[in-house]
């Protein structure tokens, strides 16, 4: 027989899933030469040259044949180098240089990795969301770079074998010697080597801003910081994943996965058992905020999904960044559209953010004169929109500390302390919208309030008094409630009562102070 | 002008008694069509063998004859490669491009140098 033909399969990605990809090889006599069809993209079209050399360094031959790879379906486009692998076992395979054991399936074993033109085997990104798709496709068995082998080796059901060298793979394919599946790793297990980059017993002083990054992290709300340069802002941001309850086998996976097509897993490591903290420049553009680049990749509100997004200096950044914020401020997701991808990334962050008072940023502080005149702080302040204003249910001033105090402060309370209370109004808040559709009181919607947020006659009187005094909008009115609805979790009080009211409306009082003024 | 001539002809004739050792057959020497020559067509069991021979006998080191054959050349080959084939009914044949180099230290042959199966015509 003149002609052979060899299939193998491997996964491509897209948006935040994996697809099937049929990777067949066709070999006959002819003029010799070797063509890849089925849409690759340059890094696909390349693999040809990484292949042979593998092949030969891996001590296989090439005969001169006449070679079409076909990357099936044909109407989708494949890019990456992960597409290496699968076409170097079917080229092995269709002409004759290995002999694959009966037993192995290789229409039903996935296959993916980068080859370098040694015959290593290097990881590739997106290798969760691959496997993922896998596993809900029924098929079980992985063969992938030994360095993505960690990133999966959370999910149930799968045999997963991780390849450092061709020539391992070329053995295991031919039973000479089987790679040692990688064994399962349970999320817990994962999770006992979390380590805090930041605790809050190092932020001295600062009991106001301390409280209102607990009802934050207690409720989910978002949260703006106003104060002098060095006051503390950025510091305060990075303690908030640590007293946040720790990320979920879900949303582990979810967050894991964004990071994993983004390439910005670590090489080697496993699932994310940390929040991630995003804190992008402010001379960052809508498309690395929201997402986009020619295959509408993921951007930072994406990367920041179930953890916190840390904007410091807020009216540096441009307006269309910010107006960006609002779609996945409102929905959790995000949708990215380039000419030939579209891609939804879920895209459920909390906002921080962080903004000097005036120019200069000392207006209003103890410590030195503002130098600002009326006309440049306003347009300042007018660089943050009402709109996305009014998304931010909580606003403190954070004034810096005087040395004095530092020096004196008595130690102040831990990451882990706070952290605890978090947890407990967070229960709460699971136990009460248990199949609602939502899980923290900023998620709530006007229906939500009405049933769930019910306030003492007195604190509703408190409230109409406020909401006439202060000019509130409909939609700040609905955000006090939400936050006192929180301060009541984490009181574990049923009700809403005056004082929990009183505290929320404080949080709304900057908006009067500097945008209203 | 006369010398490259026959130092062409010398080199081929060495090459082609290099390969019938190897237990090569020699089809065609000096194959020519209107597209070009191709100095060797040789058959190894059931493979076609196009031979491109480089003699240099004044050349100082071994590879620089490789490097002479250009992508330009290599089409040139194949397009007469292709002719060969035409005429033959052997399109779907095995075969491969070979160069063998010959100057004053020796014989380097290397099989399958290039591959024109993806180059447009």
């Amino acid at each position: 027989m003149n002609e052979m033909m060899a299939q193998a399969l491997s996964f491509g990605v897209s948006g935040v899933s994996g697809f099937p990809v049929q990777v067949e090889v066709f070999s006959t006599g002819g003029m010799p030469g070797m063509e890849i069809i089925g849409l690759p993209d340059a890094s696909v079209r390349e693999s040809k040259e990484r292949v042979n050399a593998a092949v030969l360094t891996s001590g296989k031959q090439m005969p001169p044949r006449r070679i079409t790879i076909n990357l099936a379906p044909a109407d989708t486009k494949k890019e990456g180098p992960s597409f290496d692998l699968p076409i170097a076992v079917g080229l092995l395979v269709a002409n004759l240089q290995i002999n694959v054991r009966p037993e192995l399936d290789l229409t039903r074993t996935v296959i993916f990795g980068e080859l370098s033109l040694d015959g290593r085997i290097q990881p590739v990104h997106g290798a969760l969301a691959m496997v993922i798709s896998a596993s809900e496709q029924g098929l079980t068995d992985v063969i992938l770079p030994a360095e993505n082998a960690l990133e999966v080796a959370c999910i149930q059901g799968m045999r997963i074998f991780p390849a450092r060298h061709l020539t391992e793979v070329i053995d295991h394919l031919e039973g000479t010697q089987l790679i040692q599946p990688q064994g399962q790793i349970s999320y817990e297990e994962l999770r006992r080597h979390r380590s805090l980059a930041m605790d809050l017993s190092q932020v001295k002083g600062q009991q106001g801003a301390r409280r209102a990054l607990e009802v934050a992290a207690a409720g989910g709300h978002n949260m703006l910081m106003i104060g002098a340069p060095g006051s503390g802002k950025t510091m305060l941001a990075r303690c908030l994943p640590g007293i946040l309850p720790p990320l979920s086998f879900q949303e582990s996976l979810e967050t894991t996965r964004i990071f994993s097509i983004a390439g910005k897993l670590e090489p080697g490591s496993g699932l994310m058992v940390e929040r991630p903290f995003c804190s992008p420049h402010h001379s960052a553009s809508v498309a690395s905020l929201v997402g986009g680049g020619a295959n509408a990749s993921p951007g930072e509100v994406s990367l920041a999904h179930n953890g916190v997004l840390f904007l410091d200096e807020l009216p540096e950044f441009s307006r269309s960044a910010l107006e960006s914020l609002r779609q996945p401020l409102e929905d959790g997701m995000v949708t990215v559209t380039r000419v030939r991808h579209q891609a939804r990334y879920q895209s459920s962050f909390m906002l921080i953010a962080g903004m000097n008072p005036c120019p200069c940023g000392y207006y209003g502080s103890r410590q030195r004169q503002c130098r600002c005149t009326p006309q440049e702080i306003r347009r300042y302040l007018d660089q943050v929109s009402g709109p996305l204003l009014d998304r931010i249910d909580l606003q403190v001033e954070v004034d810096s500390v005087p040395v004095q105090e530092i020096r004196t402060a008595a130690p102040a309370e831990s990451s882990a302390q706070v952290a605890e209370r978090v947890a407990r109004a967070r229960e709460i808040q699971l136990a009460r919208y248990q199949g609602k559709g939502f899980h923290c009181n900023a998620q709530l919607d006007n229906a939500g309030i009405k049933e769930f947020c019910s306030l003492t006659p007195e604190a509703e009187n408190l409230l109409h008094m406020a909401v006439n005094r202060m000019n509130l909008s409909m939609r700040a009115y609905h955000r006090v409630i939400k936050v006192a609805r929180t301060i009541a979790d984490l009181q574990g009080a049923e009700e809403i009562g005056t004082a929990e009211i009183a505290e929320a409306i404080q949080y709304r009082e900057l908006d009067q102070k500097y945008w209203r003024s | 002008m006369k010398a490259t001539y026959e130092t062409g002809l010398q080199g081929e004739k060495i090459a082609e008694q290099f390969l019938c050792k190897k237990g090569m057959r020699c089809m065609e020497r000096r194959y020519r069509e209107k597209s070009g020559e191709i100095d060797l067509i040789m058959e190894e069991g059931d493979t076609l063998v196009f031979v491109e021979v480089k003699a240099r006998f004044s050349a100082p080191q071994a590879g620089q004859g490789l490097s002479s054959v250009t992508p330009a050349k290599q089409r040139k080959i194949a397009r007469t490669a292709m002719i060969y084939l035409m005429k033959h009914g052997w399109l779907q044949r095995n075969m491969r491009f070979d160069v063998i180099e010959i100057n004053q230290e020796g014989i380097l042959h290397v099989p399958n140098a290039f591959q024109p199966g993806g180059m447009r015509f």
